[in-house]
């Protein structure tokens, strides 16, 4: 091909494409050019300078991390001079640094520690006293700062300008005291802030959630889903003595590219972990043994009475089963089958919709090269917020992007923002499509319909909670038509939030369109539902893995294994299919949803009062 | 940028922008081809209005720029000049930087102390006065001692008749009217004689000299202003505009002497907006060569700015003044409005179909602003930190356009080149490799300190200090020159009859840079000066990379304990290695700079390093040397 570079580092023939950066050049033939500032998913800036390396023909050292390869160019990074750089750097940036390392979160696993190791522990010559900045500085309700450790390499501020773009956090100040920080008095405040907390090279930005919990060394890792919404971001569950205690971006460039958002990074674990941090209202109530009501208390029980007490509670009346749509495939599976056939007269089905009414077509992924976006009250931003990010990469790159609807989390980047409240959507959408097919409109919409002009791949997105009515699917429909969207180069639908809805619908079709509580039920067995169904004066079975309500209707409880508990399949709103594992130990009486469906559909099959 | 915390937001009346600061605001935000530019001039109104930025108004401006808060923090808490405190309704800042500092600088601070009865730093109890020393320069080292009283000027504040008099008008809640204040109608007198090099030579550019007030725009015309402009747009294409500058080897006078013409080529001819920007952040030490152009000569950098956009394709250009330069910033509005009124800017200047809007931009406070791609991220209301290379501002400079930044000076040389030709230019002065009019500023301990224009090379240090200088002050003898303001290797006293052209001070090892002299006299003790040279690139640094941010800090201290009397003998050693571990490693030049005048002075002085750790020196506040 025409445009590879040849060059030479360390004496090795490298050839690379062109625009290839010098870090990058180097990997390819197993050379690691030590790096602080650098992140490949972040503009280069040069500001560590940790990876000065010496080019012939050049009379400065270079920083590899933003220096292009150059055709010819012949690179040394392990010659006197640039370890000299590369030394100084160190030292430099230890002059200042706290020598934390046996209390920091960080320690183990921390790129300065290794560095200093590596170079062969650069001892500080300084003499002066330490700068003394702010340490444990809460920036927020989950994160914390260490304004000593922070070794000023901008990975958190760029991420938050360059990937969001909402500039939650700055440098402050600057010199010597540039410290990182917010406007006085606010706290950090993004969708997106515990990336940052990856991101950091040193223990400088932590979780509160996280923090002092464990040493990285002693830690599990178990690849999982994010089961916070539908977008199916891949994570890693970090485990220690049988707990998850944190949750981290495990890249997939077709789904999140590398990012979680807050909702899914702190608030998808199980209550056990997040109740232990969420002060003293959070309490751990998480329900962890199967229970039943004896003389009008609920009292511990065994699986095997709990669940048959249940099922004959269904039996003995107008009963219902309400499927939460974030169960696994698998347990849609027996759901739809086993136990639709165990419970004849049950009405069986999800307490919320999974089958979106304007269905998703198009990746994901598409998303970041669309020329043109149009948002119909969905708002991404705040209900699926790493698709906003998605978003934000057609954005950066020049698509306009027009947003119908009352709020509006990308409006920084939106070229127009037709705010409307729910009521005016529908007009709102129907003036767009009009001013689109070249129809009078209000000056609003023409002026955005202009904006859209153009061709190459588009996007329209819905808001599911509104995609219910017909005049706003045919408003809809006209604009992806005149955007000339389609699916294999971009994306329409109203995506569902909940974790397994499209799962849901593909494994239990015939239970997807239920309206499970239309019949007045009396007795109701809510199966992972965020809140359980209590019928007033009616009977209740809670299967969850959060808290249990208080109220004298609930008769039966079984405890249900959190989806990171879980192991199975779940199907994100582009319709990939991916992979749960079981992390952490859960006691034994905590099945996972398809064991725990399976066991519900046998004891039905054993006559009431019988055994099995 | 803030000081300690002693603000009680909790108990603290919020404070609401007026609807005549919000619409001045909006005004800004329109103004500019992106928002974001106005976020430092937003800032700078609504400071004005409330005195400070507290952060509920740093939240209103953010809003209305449309930035975050924390966006707009970042900049209240870069620049000097913006407040995080409330301070005295008289700010008083007196400038004890080198050579301020040895010129009776500190002297001044003590004085003030004394008349006003606080402590520098401090605030007198009717809140009508706080006192402040800096270490930033403020262009006015000709005029040392000096200070600023808010935004205006006092300078010249040598005898004790004039401290006196500006104690009382502090007092009186007045900002001085004495001699030396922002219409400095003075200037070194007597003239110097013609004698040297400028026995048969007639200044090109400060050819006002020594007028310190604004040229008109009739004046300008009459001396033949304008024609240029009208040859150029007339008679000339943009690239022959640009070959003239080029032929006449006219090198950039901000400091790295690059070709202007070359720089002007290399922008690519795409469509699409292209920039120029001229620096006139001049805040380096010693300089203020710039402001005089600019309070005087004020059409001829209109006119240069003119042909210059002509040239690279420009139609919208910027004039970057540094925050303290206020009575410079008005006097080129007013003299951009002048030219706009007459149809020499704007729509179709001089009729043609050339349009061009110059934006005269103030800064706030930072001497990396100079630095040009920290320019840029001003400009762009952005921190001002500079930018990796590449890509270069010609291909991606200014909103990620292609942009030309140069130097005041070096544009002000346009008009004439295109009117008379690249080798009338060339032949101005003895070296046609480093040709035409140079402009030296001369500070420090001479009789006769001030701008003084020369063909380039045609006089050496010593010449220029005895017959432009006058000579040394009270007959001393010189211990050093600094010829780049503190950013070059001092020349020490035996190098001065180098040559001042580029070539000629880099073979007495040093720079000509900024071509800004600064003399120093034979008591002047070198740590101290060292020390407070240091002190203002740990200042100025604007802490993007390690070895600058940390690396001049920790030279700072140490050089401090030196000063204190407190250095051990491995110190000076220390002090070099340190030095290297900076220069050569650092993203910009500053963290290069910032190690000149700790090696340079330690080559050339080492024994007085020696003496001042070894002579047991106490503390004090003597600029003379006391051991
Ligand atoms: C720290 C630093 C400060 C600088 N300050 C100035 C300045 O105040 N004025 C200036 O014209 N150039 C300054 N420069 C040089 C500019 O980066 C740039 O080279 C210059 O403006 C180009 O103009 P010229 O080619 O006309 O000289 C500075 C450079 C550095 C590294
Ligand atoms: S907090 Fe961490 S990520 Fe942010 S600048 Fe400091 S070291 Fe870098
Ligand atoms: S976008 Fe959804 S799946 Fe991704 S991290 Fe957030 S909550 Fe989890
Ligand atoms: S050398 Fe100093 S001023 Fe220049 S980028 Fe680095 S820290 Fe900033
Ligand atoms: S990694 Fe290259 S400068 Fe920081
Ligand atoms: S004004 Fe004081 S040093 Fe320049």
């Amino acid at each position: 091909m025409s445009d590879l570079v040849e060059l030479t580092i360390d004496g090795k023939k490298v050839s690379v494409p062109k625009g290839t950066l010098l870090v990058e050049a180097a990997k390819t033939v197993g050379i690691e050019i030590p790096v602080f500032c650098y992140h490949e998913k972040l503009k280069p800036v040069g500001a560590c300078r940790m990876c000065l390396v010496e080019i012939e023909k050049m009379p400065r050292l270079q920083t590899a991390c933003t220096t292009p390869v150059g055709p010819g160019m012949v690179v040394n990074t392990k010659t006197k001079g640039a370890v000299d750089g590369q030394q100084s750097v160190l030292e430099l940036l230890l002059a200042n640094h706290p020598l934390d390392c046996p209390i920091c979160d960080k320690g183990g696993e921390c790129p300065l520690q290794d560095n200093s190791f590596k170079s062969g522990g650069t001892t500080s010559r300084l003499a002066e006293p330490k700068r003394a900045k702010e340490k444990a500085l809460p920036l927020s309700d989950t994160i914390v700062l260490d304004r000593e450790r922070c070794i000023l390499c901008y990975r958190c501020t760029r991420f938050q300008e360059e990937i969001p773009g909402d500039s939650a956090i700055v440098p402050l100040e600057r010199g010597g005291e540039s410290v990182i920080g917010t406007l006085t008095g606010e706290s950090f405040d993004s969708p997106f802030s515990g990336n940052t907390v990856e991101l950091c090279p040193v223990g400088a930005l932590t979780s509160r959630q996280y923090r002092f919990r464990s040493r990285p060394w002693d830690l599990q890792h178990v690849p999982s889903v994010c089961s916070g919404c539908s977008v199916g971001c891949n994570v890693r569950l970090d485990v220690r003595d049988a707990t998850i205690l944190r949750v981290l971006a495990r890249e997939n460039k077709a789904i999140d590219d590398g990012w979680l958002c807050d909702t899914g990074r702190y608030q998808s674990l199980p209550p056990a972990i997040t109740a232990a941090h969420a002060g003293p209202e959070g309490k751990n109530r998480r329900v962890r043994s199967p229970m039943v009501r004896v003389n009008g208390t609920l009292q511990k029980a065994t699986f095997a009475d709990a669940i048959a007490r249940a099922a004959a509670l269904l039996r003995s009346g107008k009963s219902a089963i309400a499927l939460s749509a974030r169960l696994t495939d698998e347990a849609c599976q027996v759901a739809g089958a086993a136990l639709r056939g165990a419970f004849p007269n049950t009405a069986i089905g999800f307490i919320e919709p999974v089958v979106s009414p304007w269905p998703v077509q198009g990746r994901i992924q598409n998303l970041a090269k669309v020329k043109r976006i149009v948002d119909l009250g969905c708002d991404p931003w705040h209900t699926l917020p790493i698709l906003a990010l998605w978003l934000r990469k057609a954005t950066t790159a020049g698509a306009p992007l027009v947003v119908v609807g009352p709020d509006n989390g990308l409006w920084r980047d939106s070229k127009h923002w037709l705010k409307v409240g729910n009521d005016g959507l529908v007009a709102a959408a129907e003036a767009l499509a009009a001013a689109l097919a070249g129809k009078p409109a209000t000056p609003e919409a023409t002026a955005a319909a202009a904006a859209l002009k153009g061709d190459g791949p588009a996007a329209v997105l819905l808001g599911a909670p509104f995609a219910g009515n017909a005049r706003l699917r045919a408003a809809a429909d006209a604009i992806a038509q005149a955007l000339g969207v389609t699916a294999e180069t971009g994306f329409r639908g109203a995506p569902l939030r909940a974790f397994n809805a499209r799962g849901a619908a593909n494994h239990a079709p015939e239970l997807a369109r239920t309206d499970v509580l239309a019949g007045s039920p009396q007795v109701v067995c809510s199966i992972g539902c965020d809140a359980p169904v209590v019928v007033p004066g009616g009977k209740a079975i809670v299967v969850t893995s959060g808290a249990v309500p208080d109220s004298a209707e609930v008769e039966v409880v079984l405890p249900l294994a959190h989806p990171y508990e879980t192991t199975g399949h779940v199907t994100n709103l582009d319709g990939q299919r991916q992979a749960l594992q079981a992390a952490g130990q859960r006691p034994a009486d905590v099945r996972m949803d398809h064991e725990l469906l399976q066991a519900l559909a046998n004891a039905a099959a054993v006559p009431a009062g019988g055994r099995a | 940028m803030s000081g300690a915390h002693t603000v009680d937001h909790a108990n603290r009346q919020k404070v609401t922008l007026s609807a005549a600061c919000r619409s001045a605001i909006q005004a800004e935000v329109a103004k500019y081809p992106k928002p974001r530019t106005a976020l430092l001039p937003s800032l700078k109104l609504a400071q004005k209005e409330v005195g400070w930025l507290p952060p509920e108004v740093v939240a209103q401006v953010a809003d209305l720029v449309g930035v975050s808060h924390a966006q707009a923090q970042e900049l209240t808490t870069f620049y000097s000049m913006l407040h995080t405190e409330p301070h005295g309704r008289l700010h008083v800042e007196v400038c004890t930087q080198v050579p301020c500092g040895f010129m009776g600088g500190d002297r001044l601070v003590q004085q003030l102390e004394q008349g006003l009865g606080i402590a520098e730093g401090q605030t007198t109890p009717d809140g009508g006065v706080s006192l402040h020393k800096t270490v930033e320069c403020m262009g006015a080292c000709h005029r040392a001692p000096m200070c600023r009283v808010g935004d205006h000027y006092v300078e010249s504040v040598r005898e004790p008749a004039d401290v006196q008099a500006l104690c009382a008008s502090l007092k009186a809640g007045k900002v001085p009217a004495t001699a030396g204040t922002r219409n400095h109608d003075f200037h070194p007198a007597p003239a110097p004689a013609k004698v040297g090099a400028s026995a048969n030579y007639t200044p090109i550019l400060l050819r006002h000299q020594p007028r310190t007030t604004q040229v008109s725009l009739a004046e300008y015309r009459a001396g033949g202003g304008y024609q240029a402009l009208e040859k150029a747009l007339r008679s000339m294409t943009p690239d022959a505009v640009t070959n003239v500058v080029k032929d006449a080897n006219l090198r950039g006078r901000g400091g790295a002497a690059f070709s202007a013409g070359m720089k002007w080529s290399f922008v690519p001819k795409v469509p699409g907006p292209k920039y120029l920007v001229v620096n006139a952040d001049e805040s380096e030490p010693g300089t203020f060569k710039d402001r005089e152009l600019m309070e005087v000569e004020s059409h001829m950098l209109v006119e240069g700015m003119a042909i210059a956009s002509f040239a690279i394709g420009c139609n919208e250009a910027f004039l970057y003044l540094r925050g303290e330069y206020v009575e410079a910033g008005e006097r080129m509005r007013a003299a951009v409005a002048e030219a706009k009124a007459a149809g020499l800017l704007g729509k179709g200047v001089l009729g043609t179909n050339f349009d061009l809007e110059i934006h005269v931009f103030l800064g706030a406070g930072a001497y990396i602003c100079g630095e040009e791609t920290a320019l840029l991220e001003s400009l762009e209301g952005r921190r001002p930190m500079p930018r990796s290379r590449p890509p270069f501002p010609a291909v991606a400079g200014l909103y990620q356009r292609p942009t030309v930044v140069n130097n005041v000076e070096t544009i002000v040389n346009v008009p004439h080149i295109v009117q008379n030709g690249a080798d009338w230019y060339k032949a101005i002065g003895p070296n046609p490799k480093s040709a035409g009019p140079k402009i030296y500023c001369l500070s420090g301990a001479v009789n006769r300190p001030g701008n003084y224009e020369l063909p380039l090379g045609a006089t050496t240090f010593r010449e220029l200090i005895e017959n432009q200088g006058g000579g040394v002050r009270g007959g001393r003898k010189i211990k050093g020159v600094l010829p780049a303001g503190i950013s070059a290797p001092i020349v020490p006293a035996d190098k001065l009859d180098a040559k001042l052209d580029y070539e000629g001070v880099q073979a007495a090892g040093s720079m000509l840079g900024s071509a800004s002299l600064i003399v120093i006299p034979d008591d002047v003790d070198i740590v101290r000066a060292a020390t407070r040279m240091v002190e203002f690139f740990r200042h100025e640094s604007c802490g993007k990379c390690t070895p600058c941010r940390e690396g001049v800090a920790w030279l700072h201290k140490v050089l401090q304990r030196i000063e204190g009397g407190q250095g051990k003998t491995e110190d000076i050693d220390f002090l070099l290695s340190l030095s290297d571990r900076i220069a050569g490693k650092v993203l910009c030049a500053l963290g290069d700079f910032a190690t000149s005048p700790v090696k340079a002075t330690i080559a050339h002085f080492r024994s007085e390093f020696i003496a001042a750790i070894t002579g047991g020196r106490g503390a004090s506040d003597d600029w003379s040397k006391r051991s």
